[in-house]
């Protein structure tokens, strides 16, 4: 049996890859994938959670908090093809029709 | 396991969330409806023809493209009003994860009363004609583009106003929601369908950028929240805020998993309330979203987050008498805040991002009220008063706020809006619309006797009689009081000086309306309801800055932010 910290601590890691990549990638598509990779982290400290504490309230935030992942992948994908299907791009530094 | 319970569905239970059952049956409604038709089943192996009501050549009467506006209007004014009457039932709790009390319902009656202003006004914001007709070979290239534009916007009438009631229901039920799952649940369901609403005009490049920048800025700060959820459950075991609230408190010293998980739900809040530094994506989707939504997420999406602050901070988090964790950053960010949307909005030419900069100031002012309620230097009856100002501010806010966006959109109608130029002249094509636009912008500005005067001069009152007594009570002179007083009085005067910075962009909006040339001089396009929105907003802005009404809505958030705080 693993230990929950283990669990966790693998966590603490894909988040921290997840946070940096939301700060340093510029395609969106990429973004919104590391917002999935930092979804993910919290996914495991619910399921550690479960483990340590021999409940199951974790495991029920976990399925509910992969379905709202589902529902954000859905919505950007669709409002970034809504976004490249007028400015033919997915950069968010190269939009910028808003600034002026 | 009792932090998750089961929905009992008995009629009390019923009664109680009432406004979100209706929402419910709106949205049943509201897809249902105008899809009624002729057609018929046929029973196989007979010739009987059953008809089932749904497909088929749609009814005239339920097809009417103008139908889902009316179904969302009478869905939010049902529930705002049932959710008003509610506000004095007594509290019940609802399978363990909701509790519909006072303070849950004057918040939601708020956001339903923002919602439907929302409804009622964006009648003429995306047009739905009754005449459409469908193209053929003989009409012209432009013809064609045309009518497919009134036939597509037809067809979308539908998908807005479903999307408007699902705003609705997230919000509401997160206002109830005692478990901070349940909340962000509840949060994602309001905030995913504000994404989709902000980007809905997607033909426009505005619409597409905005709802991308709001979208991923939106869910970074929400996927940071739930990870800052998750560490907390592995630190106490349970998300429910009254076990929170007790391990907090049996806590020794500071432990690092709740602090950083308190730390990393306050960045997803603060991105809901528009704080200094998680405001950058509010003033691209302010200005690219339509009008009506704008003043949406600048009235009642901030509202929700303010009633997360208040359930996580000052609920979990403020220890009897002492300082909490939190003061001296929140405060600090609030100054930040306040200081950077105003300055911002001194330097912006688009009314719509100008506005969008004054709704970062105002959630700056809040946060600077919030921060004193967690110096542990002001008593419960203080926080009352200060919490109560709060709420009091974020009620009136959406009736000069979205007020203010309405009027934007009513120039929007012709294409305008997104230059300061495009007021110019207001005064003279339409001096009703401009009276009303000055009302909102003196109102947003503090000027007596309006509402925003009142609520701001209540949070200032607070914040000072919280603070001034802690200065040396020594006569020898104001210097030495200057520096015995608590930093928190700084906080009040901070206010004051960016409320006086900020009547520099507000009067110029008066100013242009009434004393430059209009460029062209046709009164605005008619919008009845449109008007109609705009106008109860101005009275109401009147009306809630000096006697009874102003009375009454003081007294109902004082008695539910009392009851919020001796629970």
């Amino acid at each position: 049996m693993i230990d929950p910290s283990w669990i966790a601590g693998l966590g603490v890691i894909l988040f921290g890859v997840g946070l940096i990549g939301v700060f340093t990638r510029n395609n969106a598509i990429v973004v919104l994938m590391c917002i999935e990779v930092m979804l993910n982290a919290a996914n495991l400290n619910f399921v550690a959670g479960t483990m340590h504490y021999g409940d199951v309230d974790g495991w029920v935030f976990t399925s509910i908090a992969i379905a709202i992942a589902a529902a954000e992948v859905a919505i950007g994908l669709a409002i970034f093809l809504s976004l490249y299907s007028t400015q033919e791009t997915i950069s968010l530094d190269d939009a910028t029709t808003l600034r002026n | 396991m009792t932090s998750l319970g089961q929905l009992p569905l008995d009629s009390d239970t019923a009664s109680s969330l009432l406004p979100e059952t209706m929402m419910l049956a709106g949205l049943i409604a509201i897809v249902l409806i105008p899809n009624l038709g002729d057609a018929k089943f046929r029973i196989p192996l007979t010739s009987v023809r059953v008809p089932v009501l749904l497909g088929g050549s749609r009814f005239d009467l339920t097809n009417d493209p103008r139908m889902p506006n009316r179904i969302s209007n009478i869905t939010f004014l049902l529930a705002f009003l049932s959710s008003l009457v509610l506000i004095s039932e007594s509290p019940r709790e609802v399978g363990g994860v909701l509790m519909a009390d006072g303070f849950s319902r004057v918040f939601s009656t708020m956001f339903l009363a923002a919602l439907l202003l929302v409804s009622v006004a964006t009648t003429y914001r995306i047009p739905a004609k009754t005449n459409a007709q469908i193209p053929d070979d003989s009409d012209s290239e432009a013809a064609i583009d045309r009518k497919i534009s009134v036939l597509i916007d037809n067809r979308r009438q539908v998908d807005f106003y479903i999307l408007l009631i699902m705003v609705g229901l997230g919000m509401s039920m997160m206002t109830m929601a005692t478990n901070l799952f349940m909340m962000i649940v509840c949060i994602e369901l309001a905030s995913l369908s504000t994404y989709v609403l902000v980007a809905f005009h997607k033909e426009s490049p505005a619409g597409g950028e905005a709802g991308a920048k709001y979208f991923i800025v939106g869910s970074v700060a929400s996927a940071i929240g739930i990870y800052g959820m998750s560490l907390l459950y592995l630190w106490s075991g349970s998300l429910d805020l009254d076990v929170l609230k007790e391990s907090w408190q049996a806590m020794d010293g500071v432990d690092p998993f709740a602090a950083f998980g308190i730390g990393m739900m306050l960045v997803a809040f603060g991105f809901k309330v528009s704080a200094a530094p998680f405001h950058l994506a509010a003033p691209d989707a302010y200005s690219g979203a339509a009008s009506p939504i704008s003043g949406l997420l600048a009235t009642a999406s901030k509202a929700m987050g303010f009633v997360a602050l208040f359930r996580v901070l000052v609920i979990i988090t403020v220890p009897e008498g002492a300082e909490a964790l939190w003061m001296v950053a929140l405060g600090i960010f609030s100054v930040v805040t306040m200081t950077w949307g105003n300055l911002a909005a001194l330097t912006s030419e688009n009314p719509k991002r100008m506005l969008a900069y004054s709704s970062v100031a105002h959630a700056g002012y809040m946060l600077a009220a919030i921060a004193v309620v967690g110096s542990g230097i002001s008593s419960t009856e203080e926080s009352v008063v200060i919490l109560t100002a709060v709420t009091f501010h974020l009620a009136v806010l959406v009736l000069f706020k979205l007020g203010a966006f309405l009027v934007i959109s009513h120039l929007e109608t012709e294409g305008k809006g997104h230059s300061i130029e495009h007021l110019h002249g207001l005064g003279n094509r339409d001096p009703m619309i401009a009276g009303s636009m000055f009302l909102f912008v003196l109102s947003l500005a503090g000027v007596p006797p309006l509402s925003g005067f009142l609520s701001k001069l209540l949070m200032i009152n607070g914040i000072v009689s919280t603070s001034a007594s802690t200065g040396s009570s020594d006569t020898s002179g104001i210097a030495t009081w200057a520096e015995s007083v608590d930093p928190l009085f700084w906080l009040a005067t901070a206010i004051v000086l960016n409320s006086a910075l900020s009547l520099f962009y507000y009067l110029r909006i008066g100013l242009v309306m009434f004393f430059e040339e209009p460029a062209s001089s046709k009164p605005l396009k008619a919008a009845p309801s449109l008007r109609m929105a705009i106008f109860a907003c101005a009275i109401l802005t009147l009306l809630c800055g000096v006697g009874p009404v102003s009375e009454w809505l003081l007294d109902l958030v004082n008695g539910a932010i009392d009851s919020f705080m001796h629970q």
